[in-house]
């Protein structure tokens, strides 16, 4: 049984996602396993079974399943949840494209994963970062902690009418969902509060009022559509930002809304991280400091809406930028750099792009340190001939 | 129900887009009769899904909604899960889907909501081919037939699979109630959509629907050719509930050769192809029978 209080207990990602889960009391939750997800819909398995959370368990036979079943069930007008990762994530991308335009504010957690080939189960961005035109949010998470706040946050601002639209949180796998931190969960009551029932009152299927959804829209009226899906997902940068501020104010706990700005207003070179590699870095920035180096550090929590004001208003006095990835798009770069280059247009500040931890390799302080160094030498734009750096790759940078 | 009871009344309004001729149409006009308003529909890729589904002017007076093509079972099972969540037992969840979808990646999802007992009702209009796209064989496609993939030229000679059994598949999974229908045999069709409708639990109902593009026949012979269907054991009445399987119908085994004939799909098909099809339709009869005789065994 979970305390109904608040309390603080040691777990793992996972388990954290699983408790925030049944404080927010999802109607309707799909569970297929997939490392490494899995844990989290064996806890609220198990969770369910103890009473803890009443909630339609469907043990769908396919991803492709568990996100038909919550879109379906999100739009007859319950809240709905599901966890998946890697080929987990593509194996559902037909259902999950097509949730943003029916405006289905469903909650779903990303353990991150690479998508082979090579195979592996080891985090990586490459199944979640694919999604970024799905029309759904995007929140990446630096600990347990994080993951445990978010989930909350994030049914807050899907539901909200300005939004509506679904989230993936996603984590970074095995680092997060498989390691052990100490994790304060609040209390029922207290998440009551501040995420009240879900209350539909857009578009859901009710027999006293019939409505459709998903119609096939032919081209004379597609356009409008599309355009308030873009305009749903600019309002959510407002809205995510007032729901960090209501979570800070109530819980104590305050993650800058969109971006995390680390020792940055006096910086000179300043790194932005994604996911669970910020903490590394963190240390990093403050042993450099130490040092009299003027380093920090950007954390990017939301990559979609992309917060690309927010960028540049925290990295325009800067003189260089490097960005990590644990992703990359071939033949181009990493998807943060592309972002965050585009966020910087109209500067002339070299960017750097830190392609880092693929598959699972582990990025070390010293890691870190080798993105610092680089950008100490490149000190003008002329001088990026390749911003794309492979970091700890045999045979390339070691 | 009676016949002459039916309301005029369908929630599936006048005035779809449906080709002249098309059974699908007739199909849900009828099922849709019989269930009321007090239903929820879904329809995947399909053609139902085109004429009677595209912004603004659809035809499912009922809450509705379109999904993918491979999904249509665990979209259904998702609504159905919320009404039982929000404590809403007395709305039935139709899910309206092609062969193709059905037969061939539909096929997973709906093994999976059979397996669970899903609280759903899957009607499949069968016409024999993914007919949205323009006439390609599907997986329940007959033997033989012509279509855009399985051409007849330069000594092709048409379909060269059987059509799966999705009927048998489902009594595999211990289904909560199977059953197939014509439209030529409308008392016994509205009595088994009238039986799902009040059923719990996972409901599949198989209906020949013809095509008349598709099959290459007139616009006004589908009524004759499915009751031709019917007559030749092309197409068989049964049901299956509780473990138990009762044919509706005996087919008389009378006049394959001539329904086949009346087929433009089937203009190339060899005698050799004839005495094969005639083969599989008697096995298959063999097959459901069989089940009739072991009911109680
Ligand atoms: C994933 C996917 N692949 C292919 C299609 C294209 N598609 C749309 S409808 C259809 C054929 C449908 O055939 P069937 O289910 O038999 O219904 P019918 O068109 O005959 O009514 C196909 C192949 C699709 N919509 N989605
Ligand atoms: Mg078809």
């Amino acid at each position: 049984m979970i305390p109904k209080n608040r309390y603080h207990d040691m777990m793992t990602a996972n388990q954290a996602v699983a408790i925030a889960t049944v404080r927010a009391k999802p109607k309707v939750i799909a569970a297929y396993p997939v490392t490494p997800q899995t844990t989290i819909v064996e806890h609220l398995a198990c969770y369910i079974a103890h009473g803890d959370l009443k909630s339609e368990y469907v043990r769908v036979e396919s991803e492709h399943s568990a996100m038909s079943v919550v879109a379906a069930a999100q739009g007859t007008g319950v809240r709905t949840f599901t966890a998946t990762a890697s080929q987990g994530l593509a194996y559902m991308h037909e259902v999950v494209s097509a949730c943003g335009g029916m405006r289905l504010p469903i909650i779903m957690f990303v353990a991150n994963r690479t998508l082979m080939s090579p195979g592996g189960i080891w985090p990586e961005l490459s199944d979640s970062m694919p999604e970024r035109d799905a029309a759904w949010l995007q929140i990446y998470v630096e600990d347990n902690q994080e993951a445990f706040d978010m989930i909350l946050q994030a049914y807050k601002i899907a539901e909200d009418s300005r939004v509506l639209l679904p989230i993936m949180v996603c984590g970074d796998g095995y680092i997060l969902t498989h390691s052990t931190e100490k994790v304060e969960i609040l209390g029922e009551k207290e998440v009551d509060d501040f995420l009240p029932p879900y209350d539909p009152k857009h578009v859901y299927l009710d027999v006293d009022r019939p409505i459709a959804q998903g119609l096939i829209v032919p081209p004379e009226y597609h356009m409008e559509a599309k355009w308030q899906m873009h305009q749903a997902m600019l309002k959510a940068l407002e809205v995510i930002q007032e729901v960090n501020d209501d979570f800070a104010e109530k819980f104590g706990r305050n993650y800058g809304g969109l971006i995390e700005k680390y020792r940055v207003d006096d910086a000179e070179k300043v790194l932005v991280t994604i996911g669970s590699t910020t903490g590394t870095a963190r240390e990093i920035v403050d042993e450099l400091r130490d040092k009299g180096e003027k380093v920090g550090l950007v954390k990017l929590r939301v990559f979609r809406p992309f917060p690309k004001k927010e960028i540049k208003k925290a990295l325009k006095h800067v003189q260089s930028i490097g960005v990590f990835d644990r992703s990359i798009s071939y033949g181009s770069a990493g998807q943060c750099f592309l972002e965050v280059r585009n966020a910087m247009y109209g500067t002339d500040m070299p960017i750097l792009n830190f392609i880092a931890g693929l598959g699972g390799r582990d990025v070390r302080d010293k890691d870190i340190e080798f993105m610092f160094d680089k950008l100490k030498e490149t000190e003008i734009l002329e001088e990026v001939i390749d911003p794309v750096v492979f970091v700890n790759t045999r045979g390339v940078t070691s | 129900m009676k016949l002459k009871d039916l309301p005029d009344d369908s929630p599936y309004t006048p005035g779809d887009k449906a080709c002249e001729g098309c059974m699908a149409s007739n199909i849900a006009i009828n099922v849709m009769r019989i269930l009321g308003r007090k239903t929820i529909v879904s329809v995947p890729p399909c053609c139902m899904s085109v004429f009677a589904g595209i912004f603004p002017a659809i035809n499912w007076d009922v809450p509705y909604f379109h999904m993918q093509f491979a999904n249509l079972a665990s979209t259904i099972t998702g609504i159905s899960r919320a009404l039982k969540a929000q404590g809403k037992d007395d709305v039935v969840v139709v899910g309206f889907g092609g062969d193709g979808g059905t037969a061939d990646m539909g096929l997973q999802a709906l093994s999976g909501a059979a397996h669970r007992d899903e609280n759903i009702l899957y009607i499949c209009y069968n016409n024999e081919a993914y007919e949205n796209t323009g006439v390609q064989a599907s997986g329940s496609s007959p033997f033989g037939s012509w279509s855009s993939t399985t051409p007849v030229i330069n000594g092709g000679t048409g379909n060269e699979y059987f059509p799966k059994d999705i009927p048998r598949i489902l009594i595999a999974h211990n289904s909560t109630y199977v059953a197939t229908a014509a439209t030529s045999h409308i008392q016994d069709f509205i009595n088994k959509v009238e039986k799902a409708k009040n059923l719990r639990g996972f409901r599949y109902i198989e209906v020949l629907s013809v095509c008349p593009p598709g099959w290459k026949v007139p616009t006004d012979s589908g009524p004759q050719l499915v009751e031709e269907a019917v007559d030749s054991g092309y197409w068989l009445l049964f049901e299956y509930e509780k473990g138990h399987l009762t044919i509706n119908e005996e087919p008389k085994f009378e006049g394959l050769r001539e329904f086949l004939s009346k087929q433009g799909r089937f203009d190339s098909l060899t005698e050799d192809q004839y005495q094969e099809l005639e083969t599989f339709y008697k096995n298959r009869w063999k097959i459901i029978n069989n089940y009739q005789v072991n009911n109680d065994s």
